[in-house]
């Protein structure tokens, strides 16, 4: 018997995307704390694993990716950090932004997350370090907003928050593209063609 | 009889688990906004002060006090290295000054400990709801702000699914060490390989996952109905609006008397980029 695929059932198959992945984001972001963390930074780590998941995520699915990596941001850095406003508004809403502004590199540029060319490689060493970059600005402004930072302390929270991210990103993301993308795209939960 | 929350058992007559969604998230919201709006050391004491009686008042147990206070440890030092080595706030004593140029002022000193003060006032406010908040809480706090049920669906499920799939790792992980991989050696970026391994299987395994979900939904009809019923029905008291309309009040005079009349400010210093 084979499935009747609605919109309002492939709605639902994605919303369950979005909170199953934030699980499985949530517990890549409580190894990433446990097994590199940053010293003096609580709830960071200089390997932020589901970087790599959320933006692998975002580039398959699209919107419900992201939230994926929203929300197992959001529940990760909690027992290190709390769950208060703060970790909502920079970790969480931070880590919504990034791989969403690399996927509109990628509809962009028309480019492939299977990353079978060079331009579509191309595309993605571009854009992780300026999604990542934009972010890591947001993060730390509302650190420092909250008080928690200074300013000195933002510009290299900035470039070592780039560094970390665009590395886990690099390793991680790029082997779960290749290998898997060719798999999620024979499902039907597979986004093409919009941003959100 | 006692009810399992987030994080631990807390007694069913506790004021705050019998509460509403409604309030319970607005006071979430409020606790944490009027932290920050409050500048001024001694209100922000105070805050900090109330919120900790307030686990005793509310029969809140204070569960893993150690946890707690490691966590409040750990962000107090990264506040106060930021501090003490990249500011220059002006006081009546300047203690040390770096070839940088920024300085150690007795109000350096002030102004660390009041955003210490500020983020252990969010942690203990944000973990004195949560500590009394159920999943249930969530879906049924998302339907009294009217949002669609499909964003409670995905909070519960990320909340519910967290501690499977951290034993999922584990089993994974395990699998792979005794096939021979050793995660505990080689650069990082070789360990950074061997997790993306061990990220691929999970993949999979939350895709199976997800499969069973949507199928288990769409049998018991879920989204098939335009009107959505639900089976427990949360009642909205006046006590609970009272209490709503209370917080945003409290909220909004916390920003009058910071930003026109300077009370909750931060005593002769503005800081600015």
């Amino acid at each position: 018997m084979s499935e009747v695929v609605t919109q309002a059932s492939i709605k639902m198959k994605l919303a369950i995307i979005s909170g199953i992945f934030g699980g499985v984001c949530a517990t890549a972001a409580l190894f990433s704390i446990i097994i590199i963390p940053l010293p003096g930074i609580p709830g960071g780590s200089g390997f932020w694993i589901p970087a790599a998941l959320y933006f692998a995520l975002t580039l398959w699915f699209g919107l419900y990716g992201a939230l994926a990596g929203h929300i197992g941001t959001f529940i990760g850095m909690g027992p290190f950090f709390g769950w208060t406003f703060q970790v909502w508004a920079d970790g969480a809403l931070g880590d919504f932004m990034a791989p969403l502004i690399c996927r509109a590199f990628f509809l962009l540029f028309k480019a492939d997350p299977e990353l079978k060319t060079r331009r579509d490689y191309a595309v993605w060493l571009v854009s992780v370090p300026i999604a990542t970059c934009l972010a890591a600005m947001w993060i730390h402004f509302v650190n420092y907003s909250f008080g928690t930072i200074t300013f000195g302390a933002w510009v290299w929270g900035v470039i070592a928050y780039t560094i970390g991210d665009s590395l886990a990103v690099f390793t991680i993301g790029t082997i779960l593209l290749r290998v898997a993308t060719k798999w999620v795209k024979t499902s039907p939960f597979y986004v093409t063609g919009r941003l959100l | 009889m006692s009810q399992r929350t987030f994080f631990t058992y807390v007694a069913g007559d506790s004021p705050l688990v019998r509460l509403h969604p409604l309030p319970k998230v607005t006071l979430l919201l409020s606790v944490n906004l009027v932290a920050l709006i409050i500048e001024a050391p001694i209100p922000l004491l105070l805050l900090t002060i109330m919120l900790a009686l307030s686990f005793k008042l509310l029969r809140v147990p204070l569960i893993g006090l150690k946890k707690f206070v490691i966590v409040v440890l750990i962000a107090s030092q990264a506040v106060l290295i930021s501090y003490l080595l990249g500011s220059s706030i002006p006081g009546s004593q300047v203690y040390y000054t770096y070839p940088w140029g920024a300085y150690v002022s007795d109000m350096t000193l002030l102004y660390a400990a009041t955003m210490i003060m500020r983020y252990t006032s969010m942690l203990l406010g944000s973990t004195l709801i949560l500590a009394t908040t159920t999943s249930r809480d969530i879906v049924y706090g998302a339907a009294a702000f009217r949002l669609p049920h499909t964003i409670a669906l995905m909070m519960s499920l990320a909340f519910r699914t967290t501690t499977i799939f951290v034993e999922d790792f584990i089993r994974v992980r395990d699998a792979m060490i005794l096939r021979g991989a050793n995660f505990s050696e080689g650069s990082i970026l070789e360990r950074a390989r061997k997790y993306a391994n061990v990220f691929t299987s999970m993949i999979v395994i939350a895709l199976r996952r997800i499969m069973e979900i949507a199928y288990a939904l769409q049998a018991k009809g879920f989204g098939a109905a335009p009107k959505r019923t639900y089976y427990r029905e949360y009642k909205l008291r006046i006590s609970d609006v009272v209490i709503t309309l209370t917080l945003i009040a409290g909220v909004l005079c916390a920003y009058v008397l910071r930003y026109y009349v300077g009370f909750l400010a931060f005593p002769g210093w503005l800081p600015s980029v």
